[in-house]
């Protein structure tokens, strides 16, 4: 569990972070979204001392990382970089074991170690071993910080706007990538992004920072179900899935009060897919919303003015 | 004059030897300056402040003329190799520096963070990251210190330091292209070389790089440790002479006659090694044992108290002699019969048409150009004196190089110039020399001088 504890950060000119607390749980997936100049690469550079804060702690399972030794505190956390920032005159094979270099690692254990991360990241090894990164993709170089970031099997990911520089193709394979390691190992991951589709795709947990101070922490559901404020509101707004939740289908105005009606009952967090399920078991269903009962027929009328754009 | 092949086929021993001497001579600056540069540049990396005053300091240093620097070093460390290293070093510690620093504070900070992030050591991430990635910059920094080196070492002859300068030095002196583009193409070809070199290094890895260096440093002190004990050791005298002709005629004389006298004292020369203030210090200091020397240099430059000379050689030496004994406890040997002093040159035929005899026949001729050697015109007791003493006046007066001032005579740039009276250049230009009338310069008899 990485504990943030009443942060600021003053700067001469700018006040980066103000009197922030969060809690990143351990083996979660947690995303620190927020415009650019919001300050979560300032918290997110906290967690590996690249940054202290003015006042505040900043902890790991319960210790302080003041702590802790920084070589050792770094070793044990991986860090992605924006645009891979790989090592220009190290071949990808270089690049990804320098931790393992560092870590005084036996040769041969290094190369496999590599091996098996450039595969589970879909770069063949043969091929991609020797390269040097000016003859990457701006993807494959971004596959390779990961497997840099993962090589010495870190408890913590730091990622800072990893995938900010690529193509959407590209980004979302790499999401789809990253999404998919965290699954199947037991690492805590903190990301930085600044594109809230990123956050949601991503996000077990994410926090929503503006002028260094947390405006909401929650999963991606609960945050575009009941944003605490406009910022968080406007910030979500060009979000599609945010439109079908079933929050706004109340919003919208459609639906009757509750009037003892027997009707199943969902979460404002849910979504009209989840709706739909229920109708298409039972096209007679009533579900309640917020003490608002919804009849089959709402969910075309809701549907219709999707078309519209904004409701 | 001999053509080029002759005189290489003639001196070949020789130049090679000075080449040699050229290239240790740089490679050892070129040394010391990355010994001190890049640790320097690698310290000061991370103090910006400290890093640009130090770029200021070698910048500063870069812009004194490295003649300049050469003379300020003479008081404090004196003559020879040392001296010329020391400004070699000086002058080369900024291009590599600069570019050390340069190179190693302009990497892009996202690599530097992630190398920090990674919890590299110091160590790693200086050998790992941070010089892979300046390599080419300092690479480059180390080439133009080398050229530079290579360049300026040819000034090291000035102060007896040796090398492909001697060559130079010695065509400008005695007007022997030959021996100018000797020196100056071997410097230039040798900095090329060296370039070139570096350049092919600069794509070998760092390692293999310095591995590369550090073998060529023991080669090189193992193959000068193996020459020096190969040669046995004998009794050695070093005998130095002056700039010119004349002096080197002097010095081989005197190895011819101590090698006569015996055969198993190794004779070493040194040739052209430099100006009278130089020889004296080296005498002084025993880096050479003989050298030859003027009575009137010795009592106008040498001893103190003499402004006055006797205008008789016999008695002059004497004088001479006397003051060297009892100021320097040094022994001025019997003088030859001939002397080499300061006279004054007109050519032949502009001597007939004036009829001019003696120095004081000039002072009608105010409209005549003179030219002098530097330190003749400046010295109190040299050109302003003479001014004095027979009421000279001309309208243009000039300084020129000596070797120069005769050719100046001869194409009829100048009508009147000083001369030193042995200078074989006088029969050749058909230049008389006028008579001084007056006793005005002392007498200059050569003869060697030792401890």
């Amino acid at each position: 569990m990485i504990t943030f504890n009443q942060i600021t950060k003053q700067y001469p000119d700018k006040l980066a972070l103000n009197q922030l607390s969060l809690k990143v749980q351990s083996h979660e997936f947690f995303v620190l979204v927020g415009p650019s100049g919001s300050g979560k690469t300032t918290l997110l550079k906290m967690i590996n001392r690249l940054e202290t804060p003015t006042s505040g702690s900043v902890s790991i399972d319960d210790k302080n990382v003041n702590d802790l030794n920084l070589t050792k505190l770094r070793q044990n956390i991986g860090y992605v970089l924006q645009s891979g920032a790989l090592f220009p005159n190290m071949t990808v094979f270089q690049n990804a074991a320098i931790q393992l270099a560092n870590l005084n690692w036996e040769p041969e254990k290094q190369h496999d170690r590599v091996a098996e991360l450039l595969t589970e990241v879909g770069l063949p090894p043969k091929e991609f071993m020797t390269k040097m990164p000016h003859e990457l993709s701006g993807g494959e170089a971004q596959r390779v910080g990961i497997v840099r970031a993962l090589a010495a099997s870190p408890m913590i990911v730091l990622m800072d706007g990893p995938f900010s520089a690529l193509d959407p193709v590209s980004t979302r394979q790499l999401q789809d990538l990253v999404l998919q390691l965290h699954q199947t190992l037991a690492t805590t991951f903190v990301f930085v992004t600044h594109d809230m589709q990123e956050a949601i795709k991503l996000a077990d947990h994410l926090a929503v920072i503006h002028n260094g101070e947390l405006q909401q922490i929650g999963t991606p559901n609960e945050i575009l179900a009941a944003p605490t404020n406009d910022f968080v509101k406007n910030f979500f707004r060009d979000a599609s899935q945010q439109k079908a939740f079933l929050a706004r289908v109340i919003e919208s105005g459609l639906g009757q009060p509750k009037n003892h009606q027997k009707a199943l009952v969902l979460q404002q967090t849910d979504t009209i897919m989840d709706w739909a399920t229920i109708l298409h078991r039972n096209p007679a269903a009533l579900i309640e919303v917020a003490n608002v009962v919804l009849v089959p027929t709402d969910f075309p009328a809701y549907i219709a003015t999707m078309k519209k754009g904004d409701h | 004059m001999d053509s080029l092949e002759t005189y290489l086929q003639h001196n070949s021993q020789q130049i090679i030897g000075a080449l040699g001497q050229h290239i240790v001579l740089s490679l050892i600056a070129i040394l010391i300056t990355i010994v001190i540069a890049i640790p320097l540049a690698v310290i000061l990396m991370n103090h910006q402040k400290w890093g640009e005053v130090v770029l200021q300091v070698t910048s500063v240093i870069q812009t004194i003329p490295s003649l300049a620097v050469l003379g300020i070093l003479i008081p404090f460390v004196g003559i020879g190799t040392i001296p010329a290293i020391i400004a070699l070093v000086l002058y080369a510690i900024m291009p590599v520096y600069q570019n050390t620093y340069a190179g190693l504070t302009s990497i892009d900070p996202l690599l530097i963070q992630a190398a920090e992030a990674f919890g590299m050591k110091r160590r790693f991430k200086l050998f790992k990251v941070q010089f892979p990635l300046a390599m080419p910059m300092i690479i480059s920094g180390i080439r133009i210190g080398s050229v530079m080196v290579i360049g300026t070492a040819t000034l090291a002859a000035l102060i007896g330091g040796g090398g492909l300068g001697t060559y130079i030095l010695l065509g400008i002196q005695t007007n022997n292209n030959n021996a100018l583009i000797v020196g100056a193409i071997l410097s230039a070809l040798l900095a090329l070389i060296v370039s070139g070199v570096i350049r092919v290094l600069s794509k070998v890895s760092f390692k293999k790089t310095i591995i590369g260096l550090v073998s060529l440093v023991l080669i090189g002190g193992i193959g000068t440790a193996a020459v020096k004990l190969a040669t046995p050791q004998r009794q050695t005298i070093t005998i130095a002479g002056k700039m010119g002709g004349e002096p080197e005629i002097l010095i081989n004389m005197y190895k011819d006659l101590i090698q006569q006298d015996n055969p198993n004292i190794k004779v070493n020369l040194k040739r052209n090694f430099g100006g009278t203030s130089f020889l004296f210090k080296a005498l002084q200091s025993n880096k050479i044992d003989i050298y030859p020397e003027f009575t009137g240099t010795v009592l106008q430059s040498l001893v103190k108290g003499h402004t006055k000379v006797n205008p008789n050689a016999h008695s002059a030496y004497k004088t001479a002699k006397k003051a060297l004994k009892n100021q320097f406890n040094m022994r001025f040997l019997a003088p030859m019969k001939y002397q080499n002093g300061y006279g004054i040159a007109v050519k032949t035929s502009v001597a007939k048409k004036y009829n001019l005899r003696n120095f004081s026949d000039l002072k009608k001729h105010r409209n005549f150009k003179a030219a002098f050697d530097p330190d003749f015109f400046q010295q109190a007791d040299g050109y302003p004196e003479l001014q004095k003493v027979y009421g000279l006046n001309f309208n243009s007066v000039r300084t020129m190089e000596p070797s120069l001032r005769y050719k100046a005579l001869a194409r009829g740039g100048v009508q009147v110039a000083d001369a030193y009276t042995t200078d074989p250049q006088i029969p050749k230009y058909h230049l008389t020399l006028l008579k001084d009338n007056l006793h005005f310069f002392p007498p200059y008899q050569g003869a060697p001088l030792m401890k």
